[in-house]
Parts: structure tokens; sequence; C-alpha cells
């Protein structure tokens, strides 16, 4: 469980995120929605111990500012917007760092191929030997994703959940991919471990999501399950556009629904 | 920012095995390396001015050990005991924290193109060192007779430390480091520190002018025992400090951020970086003067070979800077023999082509900065 209460975070002297609650619990894919400069990765960023804030950031019961960063590398997983790297790794070395740090959760044996079935879970398999700065953006977010699972691979380790914060994780992937990713973060969910995301995909946020904050010019200005809070009323006035949920576009015209997916499919 | 970044760890000329797991060929290099600097070592004792050879000292020994007498002649025994014995020491020790110091230095900064000589830091390091031999009998006396022969290396490290501080704090804004302005600092930093350091020689007479020649060129030609036992311990200490760098090393290569995420202490690693690459720098320059160019060759070459990984390319600079240094003093010693060239003047041209190459690799990303 992660709970977030009154926090107030300042970069220089401006308050860039305003008295935020929230409540993420384990079992749960948690998401943050709202449109750009409204505070979402601040927030992220000051759940995962980045950021200096006022208020309180409480991590299964223990409030998070005086963790040590070996603490919490061992409680929850950050995957960042995107990630440059400053000298020529290999995808397998890149994932292999999430083994370093952090507990897998993983014994002995089992964790010598687990960077094979990180890549394998990211649908990057083969990728192993190819280097890590000639991919493309989308596969790089992927790599670093396989990294993260690989720090806290199992859920649960101990009875405690632990937590993966995704940072627009979907942001430079084809809809097939979003899928997967989405699906990872389901089954990590399922299992026992907790989510936080920051999305901007509303239809992806309505079919994955168990809970929903919606935030605006730092502030939060919604938080429930996605049928409550994604609402015309408070979409038109966060997003400031004349949104309607479930409108069916006038005939002739083209439109795709992530949901539409089938499940059946290859993946 | 980030393309620039990312583009310039270019992976062009590099080859990997096809599961990207290249921790057993940095192993077999490491190995063969060491084998490099034996031979390097044996070459250093056997090349010099004199004709003194190994080959005579090795029968003296076998001699000695099957109980005859030694053969080895007083004069050869000055000469290989006193003289290379020595250098060749002070050789190994020097080549290893130069190519550390700038394997580390790159690691920190996240850029290959990040060298102690490049930057400034040995500027700052010779100021400490001439700040000592030109005011060690007058306003400096005090911590001269309190620190005796490693007045010297402290003070070379005093001056590397904050260098490399000032660097640091200038070049790195919000967890990102910009190279055109750590670049840019370093030329400020260097020209400040040698400019103090013209003071301090404009002030110097005449037996300290000679003793600070060396410092322009750097040479391994003052090598001696004491020399070694003052830098020696320094060195050392960095060598054994620099394997529990590495895990950090590798974590900041994704950023400050990133590293912090995967439980690395960022604030106390960078201090802990930086006072060793100080500590490095600051008793290589003690004695043996600027030789530049070791930090920033040594370390690309490995990475093209064994890949980036600090695990395996923090030993194998130190091997390969001992061994590329050794055998460019054994070239030192003898290409003008019986006089001998500045090491610092073989490694310079040898260094700024090779760097100048580098820069020609990226200069499509450097246009950017």
């Amino acid at each position: 469980m992660i709970e977030v209460e009154n926090a107030t975070v300042r970069i220089g002297k401006k308050a860039i995120v305003t008295d935020a609650q929230l409540r993420a619990a384990s079992g749960e894919i948690t998401t943050i929605i709202g449109p750009n400069g409204s505070g979402k990765t601040t927030l992220l960023k000051a759940i995962s111990g980045d950021l200096a804030y006022s208020g309180s950031i409480r991590m299964h019961g223990r409030e998070i500012a005086p963790l040590q960063p070996w603490e919490m590398a061992m409680m929850r997983a950050v995957l960042p917007q995107s990630s440059s790297l400053a000298f020529p790794f290999t995808v397998r070395e890149v994932v292999r760092f999430g083994l370093t740090t952090g507990r897998a959760g993983v014994a002995g044996l089992q964790s010598q191929d687990l960077v094979a079935r990180a890549l394998d879970r990211v649908d990057l398999a083969g990728f192993s030997g190819r280097f890590y700065q000639e991919l493309s953006g989308g596969e790089q977010q992927r790599v670093q994703l396989a990294r993260v699972l690989c720090q806290v691979w199992e859920p649960v380790v101990d009875k405690t959940p632990r937590f993966l914060f995704l940072d627009e994780p979907i942001s430079s992937l084809d809809i097939r991919h979003q899928l997967i990713i989405m699906d990872i973060a389901r089954d990590y969910a399922r299992s026992g471990g907790g989510v936080i995301a920051v999305l901007h995909d509303l239809n992806l946020t309505s079919m994955y999501s168990d809970r929903v904050l919606v935030m605006q010019d730092g502030r939060c200005r919604g938080f429930g399950p996605p049928q409550d809070v994604i609402a015309d009323t408070l979409l038109q006035s966060v997003f400031e556009c004349g949104l309607r949920v479930g409108a069916v576009p006038a005939a002739g015209g083209a439109f795709v629904l992530p949901q539409s997916a089938q499940p059946s499919l290859p993946n | 920012m980030l393309q620039r970044t990312e583009a310039i760890g270019s992976t062009a000329h590099a080859v990997q095995p096809a599961d990207g797991d290249r921790s057993r060929r940095a192993r077999l290099a490491i190995a063969v390396l060491v084998l490099l600097l034996g031979a390097a070592s044996v070459l250093s004792l056997a090349t010099g001015a004199s004709d003194a050879s190994v080959a005579s000292v090795i029968r003296a020994w076998a001699a000695q050990l099957s109980g005859g007498d030694a053969q080895l002649s007083a004069r050869d025994r000055i000469i290989i005991y006193d003289i290379r014995f020595p250098r060749m020491v002070v050789g190994v020790l020097v080549g290893a924290s130069l190519a550390v110091s700038g394997a580390v230095m790159q690691g920190l900064f996240r850029n290959p193109l990040a060298d102690p000589g490049i930057v400034g830091v040995s500027a700052g390091a010779s100021l400490g060192a001439v700040s000592v031999i030109v005011l060690g009998g007058t306003v400096l006396a005090p911590v001269t007779a309190l620190a005796g022969i490693y007045a010297l290396p402290a003070a070379a490290f005093l001056g590397g430390l904050v260098s490399t501080f000032l660097l640091y704090r200038v070049s790195t804004r919000r967890g990102r480091t910009s190279v055109a302005t750590m670049l840019l600092a370093g030329i400020a930093l260097g020209a400040l520190a040698m400019a103090l350091t013209g003071i301090l020689i404009y002030l110097a007479d005449d037996q300290q002018l000679r003793d600070l020649t060396f410092w322009n060129m750097g040479s391994l030609a003052g090598a001696t025992w004491s020399k070694a036992l003052a830098a020696g311990p320094i060195i050392a200490m960095v060598l054994i400090c620099t394997p529990l760098l590495s895990g950090g090393l590798n974590a900041m290569t994704l950023g400050e951020a990133t590293a912090r995420h995967m439980g690395l202490a960022v604030q106390r690693f960078k201090t802990t970086a930086i006072i060793v690459v100080a500590a490095a720098t600051g008793a290589a320059v003690a004695v043996s003067g600027g030789i530049g160019f070791v930090g920033i060759v040594v370390p690309h070459l490995l990475r093209l070979m064994i890949g980036p990984d600090h695990r395996y390319l923090l030993p194998a600079s130190a091997l390969l800077g001992a061994s590329l240094l050794l055998s460019a003093d054994a070239v030192a010693r003898t290409i003008v023999a019986p006089a001998e060239l500045p090491i610092g003047i073989i490694t310079a041209v040898v260094g700024a082509p090779f760097f100048l190459w580098i820069l020609l690799r990226r200069r499509g990303v450097l246009d950017m900065l």
C-alpha cells in the first residue's frame, strides 16, 4: 500500500504538486492521468523518492523520505519516461543491471536466465546481442521495462508486495506492444504486486486501471474507479476540450479502440 | 540533450557475441593483459642507455639460488636495482592510475571524452605539487615538515580534488552533465591553474626551476624508491577501491535518477568517485608530472574490445595503462639514446591524434553541442 496525504512538491519556489492525495493498493493498477504539465510525473517522482515533499508519502506504512536508496530499490522499481545510455552496452548488459541491485526474489539457478525471460516478456526475445543505442525508441523503452522487471521480478517477497512505477510506459509503442506492456502490468498486479502508471491514453486507462487519479494544475481533481472518474464533466473541465465518453463517431469515419483487440490473436 | 548523449557512445566499431554477454571475452582479455604487463615489465628492466641486461640479473639470481657467487657487477647492480627497478614500479603505478582515473572520470561524467589531463584536473594537481616545491621551504614549511615525502603527493591530490569538484559543480545541473560545459570549464580551470603555477615558477629559484622543468612534459626519469614509496600507498589504495566503484559506475550510465532508483546512494557515490579520481591523478602527477592521454586512449580501446562494463573495464584499464606506459618509457629511453625523451612527448604524439580520431568519429554529434 502506498499512501500519499497532503503531499506538496516544490521545484524552486513553485509548487508543482499541491496537497496530493492518493492510495495505491497492491493487487491493483493505479493510473494517473491529466493534461501536460499537470504534475503527474512530478508526483510519481516524489513517490519514487527523487524529490523532496511536504506532507506524507508512505510505503507499507513507512514514510519514504528517510529511507535509503537500497531500501527503496527492494520495494519498488521505476521505469523512467526516457533513458539515454552513456556507453555502448548490449541489450543483455542493460537488462542485467536490473539484477545487480534491488532484489529479484528469484533463487539461484532461476535467476540465471531471468534476463532472457524478461526480454521474452517484453517481446524482445533474440535482441540480447543488439546494441541498446541502435534500437528504436519503442524498443529501448521495452528494454528498460525488462530491466525494471528484473529488479522486482517476484511481485511479492517475504509477504510484502512490491511496486512498479511506470512513467508513460507506452508512449512510444505501437498498439500491439501497448497491449503487451499493459498486460504485463495487469499480471504483476494480479500476482499481488502494485502498479502506479502515468498514462495519456484514456481508453487504455479505462481498460486496465483499478483506480484513476485525475490531475490538473498540480491538484487532484478526481480519484476512483475508471467508470466513475472517466466521465464527461470531469474530462471536459480537466482537459479543456469537449470530450464525450462512449460517443460513437458519425458513420463513415474509421475508429479503432484498443478494447476491440481479440485476446486470441497471436501476441 | 538525451539524443546527443546517446549518440556520443557511438557503437560503429565494436563487435559483440550474439547473445550480448561479453563477460567471458572480458575475463580472457584481462588474463592476456596480465601477461602483457609481465612482458612490458621485463622490457622495462632490460632497456636503457647502459648495456646492463636482464639476462645477467637472472643469471646472478640463479647463481645465488644454487649457492654460487653473485656474478652481477656493482655497476649493473646499481643500474638494475636502484634505477630501472624503481622506474618500472613507478611506471606501473603511474600508468595504472592514469588509465583508471580516466575510466572512472568518464563513467562519472558519462562521457568518453572526460580525462583528468584534458579537463584541467592534472593542471590543478600540478599547481598543488609546484606549490610544495616552490613554497615548501618558506610559507609551506610546516606542511613539508609534517608530511615529509607525502607532502608532494598530498598537495597534488588536494589540487586535483579542488579542480574535479569545481568541474563537476560547473558542468552538472540537475543530474545531467553537459559535455560542452565540461570541456569548456576544463579549459578555464586548467588555464587558471597553469597561470597560478606560472606565478609560482616566476618566484622559484634556480634549483627549484630545475625540479620544476619536468612538470612541463612529464617523465619517469626522476623515479626513485622514495618516490615510489610516497605515491605507492595512495595509488595502491585507489586501485584496491576501484572494484567497489564498478557497480555504481554501471548504474550511473543510465543517468543519476535511474541509478538512485536502482538503489545507489548517488551523492555519496559521486563524492567517492571524485576523491578517487583526484587521488589517482594527484599521486601520478606528483611522481611523474603531466603525462597526458593515457587516461583517454586506454579506456576507449578497451571499450571497443570488451565493452563498457566497469567490472572489467577498470582492472583492464589498470593493466593496459601500466603496460602502455612502460612501453612508452622504453621508447623514450632508447629513441635518442644516450639522451632520453620525456615520456609525456611520446604519449602526446600517440594520444593527441587518437583523441582527434575520436572527435572525428563524433564530429556530427559534437557540432550540435
